[in-house]
């Protein structure tokens, strides 16, 4: 089995890190994350490592989720990579925004770490 | 206050009339009797003296002839015998009238017999002396005077007219002694019922009097009253509008004069919607809350938009109570101008979901690290640390179910909570929020079901809301629930609403917890707290969106026998076309009706093998129920029935919109039925024993006429029993769509071409026939058309319709003849 490369961002430091230890309970599951939309958006224009799933925050200083994914979908190469909400803010209109936007899948905070990883391979059919 | 004085006031009239009559009736009887009678015996004293100046009349007659006969006798001059002659004559006459008017008693009688006969014997006697004197000489006739006969006639008639006159003077006497008598009767009779009227009429002022001096004293009573309740009225600080029972304003206060800008003039009798768009659901949810179990005493406030005369918007708080008066139901508004509130309001508003968001980010920390740790993500712990690690998960969670409700109840009493309404039918959302509910059941060893609930039961309503109720009542059931223990979810129409029914064995609810079970963080006590992990706010979430569905919640219940908790919701038409909650089933699913348990276990293998599931009744009655609670492509059905003959049971089938055009391949050992059967309409008739091929061509052909060959009959009328009822007349016929507005026809040519159109012309949105355009501007042009209507037409219809049937004359069935004729016409 491949290793699945993750991006987390998140402005919270606490929540990064308990994300990525929670994605990284699945072996196949390699997780970076960034603390901002500019920083995520600097390691993906980088080209140095691939993306292939985006778990991402919506509520952000400066550039948020909303932004975020309006931006990574011009990036060459990452036009079809899957993007998944993590965010407190779970009504369903909401939730049918993100999605009508281009998200593939919202996951509502708090999340339970010992499903995150689970939850991210269900919604990519893996 | 009711006042009831008149029915009573009117009956003491009634009495007082009929007394009056009766005393006036009594003194002109007494008055018209005493003047006959009166008149009676006038007559009697006419008669009387009458009777007394004849008799006397007579003897002065005989005296005249006996004084003619004496001078006649000494002068013998005949000449003296003239007066003699005139009183002969005179006497005969006054005899007779004597002998008619006598007519006194029995010695009045006989006293003038004797009266008459001494008058005959005197006249003999004097005749026979004048006839001895002219023939014999005077001589002779003085002999005869001095016999002294003569004088003894003369004596006998003397005596005899003094008893004729006695007798009649004592008659008279009694006749006086009785009229005087008569007399004082009738006085005291005519007396008596002067009184007696006047007492009555003396009463009857007196009580007037009195009555009219209550009446004074009420009113004054009532004035004071409504003088009192005016000033507290006017001084109020909120504005009162009382409504009339059809929404117009029948009093307003000084507050609420200001608050609208208008002066009292201009509002009264005007309606309500001038000031308050207490609308189409302000007005339903009140009213629901009304009929229901709730107390009314606190009023019903909604937040609401009020015009000012200026047309400015005013943010209010309505509370609505109703009053109950001759006349209907009034309702009382109180409008609270809520501009400063609603800032305030809105500040918090904002204010909560900051805060909320700010909770949950370290919550979600919290949560998470605690999840890896005891998920061992940190290392393995030690028992003692993992119960900490898990007692602070379980609290972290519990705080964010907390966060969310409060949230969620902000929403909806605020009213920034968006439902989006969707026509749910009934059974399907039970099935679903069951299945949701079964790990909870499972873990607590609940027996947790759904009694068949009727699939034609369609409610308005968020799916997604509606589950979050019935998820909260049902685990609310589940947790109170001891081991073993049952909770049903069922439903029953009533009229045009379904009462939605949870039931639990649990403890109950103590009956004075029942009140404010539905008000925020209420709970019975400390321990219910503690041991079922809730938020204290799911009762309270319930009751907001069931309100929202203009629904009612509800509470029956005995403690220690368990909890029913209702849902009472209005139903809605089932919606048009195809159930879109039934998922398509690949494989059809056939039910085989055979009371031959070893024929029927064949024809399973042969269905399977076929591919095509299928489930076994044996009875008809049995088959009803599976058809109800389940949905079934097609029907294998044998004629002989223990319970039942086949046809029979495909007439009910018929009957019921359900089943109406469930297609059905008949069995059976014999041709008997045949026709009868065919009449209900099968797809197929197989003669035991059945061949296989035969089976398979029969079956296929029954799931093709499911899908495709049903004919599709669109029936557009208002009136919702009629297309009710149509539907069961047409049920066989074909798919019936019934719709009640030209737009929902409109809606549904869109997307299907129906085969037959019954139309009604009187539609709430427009004219029926105005539909004719578009049915023109089908593919394949118009489908044939009856006008099914309770109007005349005036003007021949135009070409699609092919009949026009006025309801009060042409009965469902002359429409349902037609309608057949048509589409097999179409079938060819």
């Amino acid at each position: 089995m491949s290793t699945l490369h993750v991006l987390y961002v998140d402005d919270e430091p606490d929540i990064r890190e308990i994300a990525a230890m929670a994605l990284e309970l699945d072996p196949g599951f390699e997780v970076r994350t960034a603390a901002s939309g500019f920083a995520a958006l600097d390691l993906l224009k980088s080209g140095g490592w691939r993306a292939e799933v985006i778990l991402l925050d919506l509520m952000m200083p400066g550039l948020d989720g909303h932004a975020l994914l309006g931006e990574v979908r011009k990036i060459h190469g990452c036009a079809t990579t899957p993007v998944i909400f993590v965010t407190a803010r779970t009504q369903a209109a909401d939730i049918d925004r993100l999605i009508a936007q281009g998200a593939t899948a919202v996951i509502t905070k708090p999340f339970d770490p010992m499903l995150l990883a689970k939850q991210v391979r269900a919604i990519l059919d893996l | 206050m009711k006042l009831t004085v008149w029915p009573v006031h009117t009956r003491s009239a009634v009495a007082y009339f009929a007394m009056f009559a009766a005393a006036f009736v009594l003194t002109a009887v007494a008055v018209s009797y005493g003047q006959m009678h009166e008149a009676a015996l006038r007559r009697d004293i006419v008669q009387s003296n009458e009777m007394s100046a004849n008799t006397l009349a007579l003897f002065s007659l005989v005296q005249d002839a006996e004084t003619g006969q004496r001078g006649y006798l000494l002068t013998q001059d005949r000449r003296l015998l003239r007066p003699y002659d005139g009183a002969l004559r005179r006497i005969r006459s006054e005899r007779d009238r004597l002998s008619l008017a006598v007519d006194g008693d029995a010695a009045e009688r006989a006293s003038f017999v004797r009266l008459d006969a001494a008058v005959g014997q005197k006249l003999a006697e004097l005749a026979e002396t004048v006839a001895l004197n002219d023939q014999k000489g005077p001589k002779a006739a003085r002999a005869q005077v001095l016999s002294g006969r003569g004088v003894a006639y003369m004596d006998t008639i003397r005596n005899e007219i003094r008893e004729i006159t006695r007798l009649e003077d004592a008659r008279l006497a009694a006749r006086h002694r009785a009229s005087s008598r008569f007399r004082l009767v009738r006085n005291i009779a005519v007396l008596g019922s002067i009184l007696v009227i006047a007492g009555i009429m003396g009463l009857f002022l007196w009580r007037d009097d009195r009555r009219q001096a209550a009446q004074a004293a009420l009113l004054i009573q009532l004035r004071e009253t409504a003088a009192r309740q005016k000033i507290i009225f006017d001084s109020a600080v909120d504005a009162i509008v009382t409504l009339n029972p059809s929404g117009s304003i029948e009093t307003i206060n000084a507050a609420g004069l200001r608050l609208f800008g208008y002066t009292e003039e201009e509002l009264l009798r005007r309606d309500v919607s001038l000031l308050l768009d207490l609308g189409h659901e302000a007005r339903a949810v009140f009213l629901t809350r009304l009929q229901g179990p709730d107390d009314l005493s606190t009023g019903f406030v909604r937040a609401l938009k009020a015009r000012t005369k200026s047309g400015v918007e005013v943010p209010v708080d309505v509370a609505l109570s109703a009053m109950t008066l001759s006349d209907g139901v009034h309702v009382v508004a109180i409008v609270r101008d809520a501009s400063q509130r609603r800032e305030v309001e809105a500040l918090k508003d904002s204010f909560i979901a900051t805060v909320s968001h700010e909770l949950r980010t370290p919550l979600t920390s919290i949560a998470g690290s605690l999840g890896l740790l005891r998920g061992g993500a940190g290392g393995a712990l030690p028992a003692r640390a993992m119960r900490l690690v898990e007692i602070a998960e379980a609290n972290g969670a519990r705080l964010v179910r907390l966060i969310n409700d409060i949230l969620d109840i902000e929403k909806m009493q605020s009213g920034t909570a968006l439902f989006d309404l969707k026509p749910l039918q009934l059974r399907d959302v039970a099935r679903t929020a069951c299945d949701a509910m079964s790990g909870l059941a499972f873990e607590r060893s609940v027996d947790l079901g759904v009694d068949p609930i009727d699939p034609e039961l369609w409610v308005l309503g968020d799916h997604d809301r509606m589950m979050q109720v019935l998820g909260n009542l049902l685990s609310n059931a589940i947790k109170v629930s001891p081991h073993g223990g049952k909770v049903r979810l069922s439903a029953e129409a009533k009229g045009a609403r379904v009462l939605l029914k949870i039931t639990d064995e649990g403890p109950g609810v103590p009956l004075e917890f029942r009140s404010r079970i539905f008000t925020p963080f209420a709970q019975a006590n400390e321990t219910d707290r503690r041991s079922g992990g809730g938020t204290g706010l799911g009762l309270s979430i319930v009751r907001e969106i069931v309100e929202r569905h203009s629904g009612v919640v509800g509470l029956e219940s005995e403690p220690g026998h368990g909890a029913v908790f209702y849902l009472d919701l209005p139903l809605i038409h089932a919606p048009v076309g195809q159930d879109p909650t039934e998922p398509e089933r690949a494989i059809p699913s056939i039910l085989i009706c055979e009371d031959d348990e070893l024929i029927a276990e064949v024809l399973n293998g042969q269905l399977e093998s076929f591919g095509y599931e299928s489930d076994i009744v044996t009875t008809a009655n049995a088959a009803r129920h599976a058809l109800h609670i389940g949905s079934y492509d097609a029907m294998l059905l044998d004629i002989r029935l223990p319970d039942s003959d086949g046809v029979t049971l495909m007439q009910a089938l018929r009957a019921s919109p359900n089943t109406a055009a469930l297609p059905i391949i008949a069995m059976s050992g014999s041709a008997e039925h045949k026709a009868r059967a065919e009449e209900q309409g099968i797809i197929d008739w197989l003669e035991k024993p059945i061949r296989m091929e035969r089976l398979e061509r029969a079956l296929k052909a029954a799931l093709e006429s499911r899908h495709v060959t049903a004919p599709l009959i669109l029936h557009v009328d208002d009136d919702r029993d009629l297309a009710e009822v149509a539907r069961a007349r047409l049920g066989g016929l074909g798919e019936i769509v019934s719709v009640t507005s030209l737009a929902a026809a409109r809606a549904v040519l869109m997307l299907r071409r129906p085969d037959l159109v019954v139309l009604d012309l009187g539609l709430p949105d427009g004219a029926g026939d105005s539909l004719l355009g578009d049915l023109a501007a089908l593919p394949g042009g118009a489908p044939p058309t009856i006008i099914y209507t309770a109007q005349e037409l005036s003007t021949p219809p135009p070409a699609p319709v092919r009949a026009v049937l006025v309801k009060s004359r042409s009965d469902l069935r002359s429409l349902a003849r037609l309608a057949r004729k048509l589409i097999e016409e179409k079938r060819g």
